[in-house]
Order: structure tokens, then C-alpha cells, then sequence
């Protein structure tokens, strides 16, 4: 006699992508043509969940005179209709009642807006699943290390209750999820010899350390270090994370080369494949990792669309334009996005061997007016 | 939630390091014990404790002997009697904390065999929930370490094999095999045979850990008035304890049956923030535990 299953548990929302996100390693095994038939199903589904739920949306994409149907092919994603990041500074796009959501702002522009993001918590704990330390994109960084319990991440940020509104700082604290994390960001100041402290002294008993924050802070830090007396020799237990804007202009530019090369040299690291950089924007819900070469790539559920500028036609691989975005697993808002960011894409480039895109974002199309979020929390963050 | 941590020690002269959990329960709530599964700390049983505290259940956590975590023992030498001896020194003692005869007995994955065994030779378990519980360890580690070693030479073995990204010596599981036969599916269906209780297996579909199909033969081999019931999670594996997704819509379910809720009754839901703070707060305490103990 055998006995069936009497009943079963119900998985809402997109069963497939939170299996991917969270019990595959490897989400870059996949050819080229199963990531773009993995995001036909999943964009689509995606699609039709905002047209439901969400009347902005609909109207959007009714004026674009838009049908769900048309997209039937992997090519057929460009025709999605896209939200000008401006538009969340101007109004909610939720798509879930707003109790069910936690809303999330960005950093300032010139003029005081600050882009306006409602999400669920099944959209947070996929934001968090990007970042997961097992996935194949941080390669054998840490190794047989039990983040959990041997690990400490220095992060040169605020905590989440005091992240006020910088995006960046609140996704760096949902490293919490994997590993012990503390903040040097207290009050408006980063306390740069604390930091400096407690690195030293989890190196010195054994623990995994991890150095989190945005590019300026984590300069400030190996300068900081490198001006103490006894060098460290982390060897291959510390890494380097580094999210938010880079500044590009001027006197104090930073170059992520000349970080990498510090952070070695500092830390003692054992090769600058140990200094990532994470790329991501309040209004996109997964992050978008560095590998040992550098190259930001873009996991198997988003598509990246670079647009040309003047008419937003799509562009092939290699060439710069407007990037835009079709994330799936925001559930709460429409992540179809056009950004202000120029940049590039290409195809199954990495020598790592990661099939698919890599992401290479350039610059805000008006740096003057809109600094991101690290440098906002730079100009707002004083040195202790 | 606010949870008292303590120490126990087990027949065997060992510590079990025991967390206590609850959310000012109703008087007669449920007294709940969580036993972890594989490579799992009772930290990591932390939202399905925050979900069953908030929907009025008093918790038991332990780390299990010769396991990771703060009791005695390392990994390396894990086996099947091991988790009996923890699961049951902690349940023996619940009942006497807590001024009940019996318990709803949580247990996930490989804690499932021990589980089965201690709900049918003592009357301390009125309710087992088994969450992608093993029945057929032997299958499970054949699929693990890509062969069957019960019937090899003790001394042929290697001095470790990796299960789950842990290192473990393998002769001792070899064996307490030659004195328990917990490990083989017919004394699973014994045990489940020779207990009352109800029993229910959460069981991922593609679980690579655990076939459906022997949960299938072995609840229905069990031949019992009241058949232990399965409860489907479709597109998922053993790696479900880590979707959190997943597991929220799963966990809801588990707290219905730990508690003996209706199939619709509402679940208080942890929010995003709160599971995410726990993670801190319990590696926090976990330290502090260890800490305090004297040298």
C-alpha cells in the first residue's frame, strides 16, 4: 500500500525564479538560449502580474499600445514597455496594496526629489537572494569558510534603522542575512579607527572579514591602514565589497584599478579577484555582481536592453547607450525600467566562462544633478 | 520573542546547549521541541521558532551532540545516535519544564530518524512534524555519497567523506549501523507502526535527499489506523530550507499542523525585518551562550 499526498502547499507568486534565486548555485550554468527562454517565461509572467495589479502601469502600456501577447519570443522583450526612472520620483507604481510593502527612497538630486520604490517582502528576500555568498559569481572566495559563524563583515555604512533612505547602505546591511555585520556609520560619522580596530583583531583570531561599503569609504579605510604602523596579511581571508556610485571627475576621482591595488596592498589580500564591486539602483531589484574579471554580470532572470539615446531603439552588444532593465522578480512594483545611466552590454564575453550578459554601467547622463547614493552618503558622512 | 538559554547534561555526561523560546503564551499552548537537521544549528531553526512563538507556541531548540553548533562534539563524528541522545535528554526534560507528558516534535531532514524512533518508544511526541524528513536514510546517504558503504569493510572506509559541505568521519555511522538499524526504511515503518501519534511529512517534490516514493512505501507500509499524511511542495529540493520564499508559504502550513489549527486558519506572519534581525540577535546570543559557560 502506498500512501499519496493529501494536500499540498501553495507557492504564490513565481515558484520557478524563487527556486533559482535561492536553491541553485549556479545560475550561469545555463546556455545563452535557456537564460533568454528562462526570461521569456519569467518577464512575461511578470508582465501580466503588473497589468493586472496595477492600473499605472496598465495605462502606460496601453498609450505604448502595448499587448502582453506580442511577447511570444525571447526577441519580443524590447517591445515590454519601460518606466523612465523619473516617473517613481512623480508617483507610486505599486502593485500590492501598500500595507503589504515597505517604501524605499533614494538619494536626492539637485532639485530634492528622490525616487519613491514600494516593495513586498517577497521582493526584498530576492533583492537579498542576489547577494547570496554561495552563488557561483564569488567563485572560491571564501572557500570552506562558515560565513555564518566565522565571518564578520566591516560595513562602512549606517545600520538599516539608521540607513535614512540610502539605498545602497540598506542592501549592504542584508548581508546581515549571511554573516555577522557591524556599522561605522554612527550619527553621521564614520569611525574610521573603530573599523580599522575591530578588522585587525578579527584577522588576528581567524575570522573570514569582509569590508563592505561604498568605493569612498572603503578608500578612506585602507588609507587609513596603510598609514598604521604594522601591515596586515589577510592573505585570502578578507574580501573587498564596494556598491554605490564611483566619483569619476575631479581631484579625488576614485579608479576601481588604484582600489583594488590598494586593498592588496593594504590588507594583504592574495589577488584583487578579492575586491568586488556590486552594482545596483533603488528602483532595480537584483544586484549585479562582479567576477574575478571584473565584469558585472547580469543573472539569468533580467534582461538588459541598451538603448540608443535619441530614440531608444535597441543597440547591439558592445555598443553605449541607454541602459534599461526587465527584472521579474520585483512583485510589488513594475521593475521594467529605462535608467539614466549610459552603458554597455555583452554577450558571453567573460573569460571567466560565466555564460550570458555582463553589464558595464558608465555614467549618469546628468552627473550634475543626480550624485547616487554612495555619494550622497559621502557628502552627508563625517570622519572620525 | 524572548528566549532563555541553558545548558543540559545527557545520561552520557555530555552538554546539550538548549534555547527556550515564547511570546507570553496562552496558558495550555503547545509546547513545540525543534530537532535540527543536518548541518543545521538550532540558530537556523530561528524563523520557524519566531513564526510558532508569535502564533502562541512555546519553543525548545538544541544543538545536537557531534554536530555544528555549542553542545559537545564535533560534525566530524555525527551519526544517528548522536541526535537521538540530544533529542531525547531535551525532550524528557521539556515535559518536566514544563509540566506536560507530551510535546509536538518539529524535526527536519535526517532529524526525521531519530524522531520517528524516540515518538515510538517513549509516549512523550502527540504530534510529529517531519519537514523533508528522511524515512530511508540509507537512500539518502546512497544518493549523498554516490554509493552504498553499509556492507563495505569497516577498515576500507575513508576517514572522511563530505555530506553537505561538511566533513564527516563516516566509521561511526558505519557503525552504530551494526547496533540500531535507524538508517534502513524497515525500522522507520516500525516506529511508525508502533506510535499513535499523528504524522506528517512536508516533502519537496525534487528533493534529491529525499524520493517521494519512499515516503510513499514506507508511510503506507506502516499499515496504521490513521495514516501518516504527506504534504507536497511542488518545484523545489532539499535546498528549500534555504528559500525563504518557499519556506514562508511551507512554514505557514508547519505552523498550522504543529499547533493543530484549522487547514485555514490565519498565521500570524514575521515580517521581512524581524527575520532578518533575528539572524544578528541569535548569533549574538549563540556567542553569549557559549561565553557564559564555565571554563
Amino acid at each position: 500500500m502506498s500512501v499519496d499526498a493529501a494536500r499540498a502547499v501553495a507557492l504564490t507568486g513565481v515558484a520557478e525564479l524563487d527556486r533559482l534565486i535561492f536553491e541553485q548555485d549556479h545560475w550561469w550554468s545555463l546556455t545563452t538560449r535557456e537564460q533568454a527562454d528562462l526570461r521569456l517565461r519569467l518577464v512575461a509572467a511578470a508582465v501580466r502580474h503588473h497589468l493586472d495589479r496595477n492600473p499605472d502601469y496598465q495605462r502606460f502600456a496601453d498609450v505604448a499600445g502595448f499587448d502582453v501577447g506580442e511577447i511570444d519570443d525571447p526577441a519580443a522583450l524590447v517591445r515590454v514597455p519601460q518606466l523612465p526612472t523619473p516617473l517613481f520620483k512623480r508617483c507610486d507604481l505599486r502593485s500590492l496594496p501598500a500595507a503589504d510593502c515597505s517604501l524605499f527612497v533614494s538619494s536626492g538630486t539637485s532639485s530634492g526629489t528622490r525616487s519613491r520604490v514600494w516593495r513586498d517582502e517577497t521582493s526584498l528576500y530576492r533583492l537579498a537572494g542576489s547577494l547570496r555568498p554561495d552563488g557561483d559569481i564569488w567563485g572560491d572566495l571564501f572557500g570552506d569558510v562558515d560565513l555564518d559563524q566565522d565571518g564578520l563583515t566591516v560595513h562602512l555604512g549606517p545600520s538599516r534603522a539608521g540607513s535614512d533612505g540610502v539605498w545602497i547602505s540598506y542592501v549592504m546591511t542584508l548581508i546581515e542575512m549571511f554573516t555577522e555585520i557591524r556599522h561605522y556609520v554612527r550619527d553621521g560619522v564614520l569611525h574610521l579607527a573603530l573599523a580599522a580596530d575591530d578588522l585587525t583583531a578579527a584577522l588576528g583570531r581567524g575570522a573570514f572579514v569582509a569590508v563592505a561599503g561604498p568605493p569612498v569609504f572603503v578608500t578612506e579605510l585602507l588609507r587609513h591602514l596603510a598609514e598604521r604602523d604594522r601591515p596586515l596579511d589577510a592573505g585570502k581571508r578578507a574580501v573587498v565589497i564596494t556598491g554605490g556610485g564611483w566619483k569619476r571627475d575631479g581631484a579625488t576621482r576614485l579608479d576601481p584599478a588604484e582600489l583594488r591595488e590598494l586593498a592588496v596592498r593594504t590588507l594583504g589580500l592574495c589577488s584583487a579577484d578579492q575586491v568586488r564591486d556590486v552594482f545596483n539602483q533603488v528602483e532595480l531589484n537584483t544586484a549585479f555582481i562582479e567576477c574575478e574579471h571584473h565584469n558585472k554580470h547580469v543573472p539569468p532572470w533580467v534582461q538588459v536592453i541598451v538603448r540608443d539615446p535619441r530614440d531608444l531603439s535597441p543597440l547591439p552588444a558592445g555598443a553605449t547607450g541607454l541602459l534599461s532593465y526587465l527584472d521579474p522578480s520585483a512583485a510589488s512594483f513594475p521593475c521594467f525600467l529605462l535608467a539614466e545611466d549610459l552603458g554597455s552590454v555583452e554577450i558571453d564575453r567573460c573569460p571567466c566562462g560565466r555564460g550570458g550578459t555582463t553589464v558595464r554601467p558608465w555614467r549618469r547622463i546628468d552627473t550634475a544633478a543626480h550624485h547616487g547614493c554612495a555619494l550622497r552618503l559621502a557628502t552627508s558622512t563625517r570622519l572620525g | 520573542m524572548l528566549t532563555k538559554t541553558y545548558d543540559l547534561r545527557t545520561d552520557s555526561g555530555r552538554t546539550v546547549g538548549v534555547w527556550r523560546s515564547a511570546e507570553d503564551p496562552p496558558a495550555g499552548a503547545p509546547v513545540v521541541v525543534v530537532a535540527p537537521g543536518f548541518g543545521q544549528r538550532m540558530r537556523s531553526a530561528g524563523a520557524m521558532t519566531l513564526m510558532l512563538t508569535r502564533n502562541g507556541a512555546t519553543v525548545y531548540r538544541f544543538d545536537s551532540l557531534d554536530h555544528v553548533g555549542i553542545s559537545d562534539g564535533e560534525i566530524h563524528r555525527f551519526c544517528i545516535t548522536s541526535l537521538y541522545e540530544s533529542l531525547a535528554t531535551v525532550v524528557r526534560d521539556t515535559c518536566g519544564r514544563e509540566g506536560v507528558d507530551q510535546v509536538t516534535l518539529v524535526a527536519t531532514s535526517l532529524a526525521a530518524l531519530p524522531g520517528v524512533q524516540f515518538a515510538a518508544k517513549e509516549g512523550r511526541v502527540n504530534n510529529l512534524v517531519l519537514v523533508l524528513g528522511v524515512v530511508n536514510g540509507r537512500n539518502t546517504l546512497r544518493q549523498v555519497l554516490g554509493g552504498d558503504h553499509f556492507d563495505d569493510d569497516i577498515d576500507t572506509l575513508p576517514g572522511q567523506v563530505l555530506i553537505d559541505k561538511h566533513w564527516v568521519d563516516p566509521r561511526p555511522i558505519h557503525r552504530e549501523h551494526r547496533v540500531v538499524d535507524w538508517w534502513d526504511e524497515s525500522a522507520t515503518i516500525n516506529a511508525l507502526a508502533n506510535c499513535a501519534n499523528p504524522v506528517c511529512n512536508y516533502v519537496a517534490v525534487d528533493d534529491d535527499w529525499v524520493d517521494i516514493a519512499d515516503v510513499r512505501r514506507v508511510f503506507g507500509a506502516a499499515g496504521r489506523p490513521n495514516p501518516p499524511e504527506i504534504i507536497e511542495v511542488a518545484l523545489s529540493g532539499h535546498a528549500l530550507l534555504r528559500n525563504p520564499v518557499a519556506l514562508k508559504a511551507m512554514m505557514t502550513d508547519v505552523t498550522r499542523s504543529a499547533l493543530g489549527l484549522a487547514a485555514d486558519a490565519e498565521v500570524i506572519l514575521p515580517s521581512f525585518e524581524d527575520m532578518v534581525e533575528l539572524r544578528g540577535v541569535e548569533r549574538d546570543l549563540e556567542r553569549a551562550h557559549a561565553d557564559g559557560r564555565p571554563a
